[in-house]
């Protein structure tokens, strides 16, 4: 054996780092699939259904989750969605105990909008927008737990995809794309410029279309909401940067009545690629959170 | 002789410069353009920028209800995007789905006549946003592509 090793030094060293970094690499691999600890739940959280709702229809959910035929208001899931590179079907999370999330609890559900982590600790792919529904507070996110149970369960078994380059490749990423922490109000701001920045990084997740993305597909953070080529259609998503100063808008106010009324009052860009339907979702917010909204999309330059 | 033949040669100039020249896209593209412009005062009168006018209303809303009838004739197969000269953002789905697309239509100059024969100023701003919404949002959901990158 010893002979061996002084024979064949170069084989021997090639040999023991590739056994270290199989080994680093399945360490960190298992430490990228850990579920978020108990601790990360809010303690004495009484959940706030209405609450639950207003982050639904922020969150626009049922744009993606929507059922088909009879189920077709409810998030049962089951059509089919273009994602970059692939065709996926949004699972089924009306409260189903076998085919939806009927038998999940907060924490396994915390764990999938803030890791990205499936209860079988199964990596999501990114078209589940985690990356942004990580900003949110563990509260927001079981008040939607709480109203998701409140809707009714409907029986729809969808088959989750496997990522094409493979579970590894999506771990590591989920580790350079997740934010590192919650949102943070910035002092200095108006308490309604801070609940628009909110809905708009976290539920909303209005930069997975409208900031652009690098070669690895993870977000250009200095070119925050500023445009790009739209992810699945032909044409662009335009830029929410200096609305007002572009005269795309004429001010807070018209940029409020454009997420309110859509097309509907002539505001006829806001209807074409995706976006008539995210305007209908915010249509449905309680009107201070519009105002929010378009308050902090207008200061963004 | 020489006269006639020129003089025919011009007049089928000008025929064709007015209607073959400009095909069935740029066509659609300009009665869009000017049902926007009927559509202009009327969200200002809903916005309370502009005083509202009932008369100017049912001109307009009969207009555009007309503009939609001829626009939904000028969808001819391979009019759509990436199968033309001209840029255009209709979607392929318009020709996937050629009924509903012309539903929608139906759907458009429906509200467009409702519009055309309201018969007060309480039914003024429910029909506008009916129009807008029902009419020319739902349709652009679903068959437009959005903006290109200039």
């Amino acid at each position: 054996m010893h002979r061996h090793m002084t024979k064949h030094p170069i084989l021997w060293s090639l040999v023991s780092a590739l056994l270290l970094f199989m080994l680093i690499t399945a360490g960190l691999y298992a430490k990228l699939s850990e579920p978020l600890p108990p601790s990360a739940l809010p303690k004495d959280h009484a959940p706030d259904i209405a609450n639950g709702k207003i982050i639904y229809t922020a969150g626009g959910c049922i744009s993606c989750h929507r059922g088909i035929g009879p189920d077709v208001d409810k998030p049962a899931g089951g059509r089919k969605l273009k994602v970059p590179g692939d065709t996926l079907v949004p699972p089924n999370i009306t409260p189903d105990r076998d085919t939806g999330i009927g038998n999940w609890t907060p924490l396994r559900f915390l764990t999938a909008m803030k890791r990205g982590l499936a209860p079988d600790g199964a990596h999501y792919i990114p078209a589940f927008p985690y990356t942004s529904y990580a900003w949110m507070t563990a509260s927001d996110i079981l008040d939607l737990f709480a109203y998701l149970q409140t809707l009714p369960a409907v029986r729809n078994k969808v088959e989750r995809k496997p990522f094409r380059l493979g579970r590894f490749a999506l771990a590591f990423w989920q580790w350079l794309a997740l934010p590192r922490g919650e949102f943070r109000p910035v002092p200095g701001k108006s308490a309604q410029w801070n609940r628009g920045a909110y809905l708009v990084l976290g539920p909303g997740h209005c930069a997975e279309c409208h900031t652009p993305r690098n070669g690895i597909m993870l977000l250009n953070r200095d070119r925050w909401l500023a445009g790009g080529p739209h992810p699945v259609e032909k044409g662009s998503v335009p830029s929410l940067r200096g609305l007002i100063r572009r005269k795309r808008f004429k001010d807070t106010e018209d940029i409020y009545n454009a997420l309110k009324y859509g097309e509907a009052l002539g505001y006829e860009d806001i209807s074409s690629g995706g976006m008539g339907e995210v305007q209908e979702n915010i249509s449905k917010l309680p009107d201070a959170d519009i105002r929010a909204i378009a308050t902090y999309l207008a200061s963004l330059e | 002789m020489k006269l006639k033949t020129a003089a025919i040669a011009l007049a089928a100039m000008a025929i064709f410069s007015t209607t073959t020249l400009a095909g069935p896209i740029e066509d659609r593209q300009e009665i869009m353009k000017d049902t926007v412009k009927n559509l202009k005062p009327l969200i200002g009168m809903v916005k309370g920028a502009v005083p509202l006018d009932l008369a100017t209303v049912k001109k307009n809303a009969a207009h555009i209800a007309a503009n939609l009838e001829k626009a939904r004739k000028l969808f001819p197969d391979g009019t759509g995007d990436g199968e033309a000269k001209v840029d255009t953002r209709a979607k392929p789905e318009i020709w996937l789905m050629k009924d509903e697309f012309q539903a929608a239509f139906d759907n458009a100059i429906k509200r467009a006549k409702a519009l055309a024969a309201i018969d007060g100023e309480a039914a003024f701003k429910p029909a506008v946003l009916g129009l807008g919404g029902k009419g020319c949002k739902a349709c652009h959901k679903k068959f437009r592509l959005p903006k290109k990158k200039k």
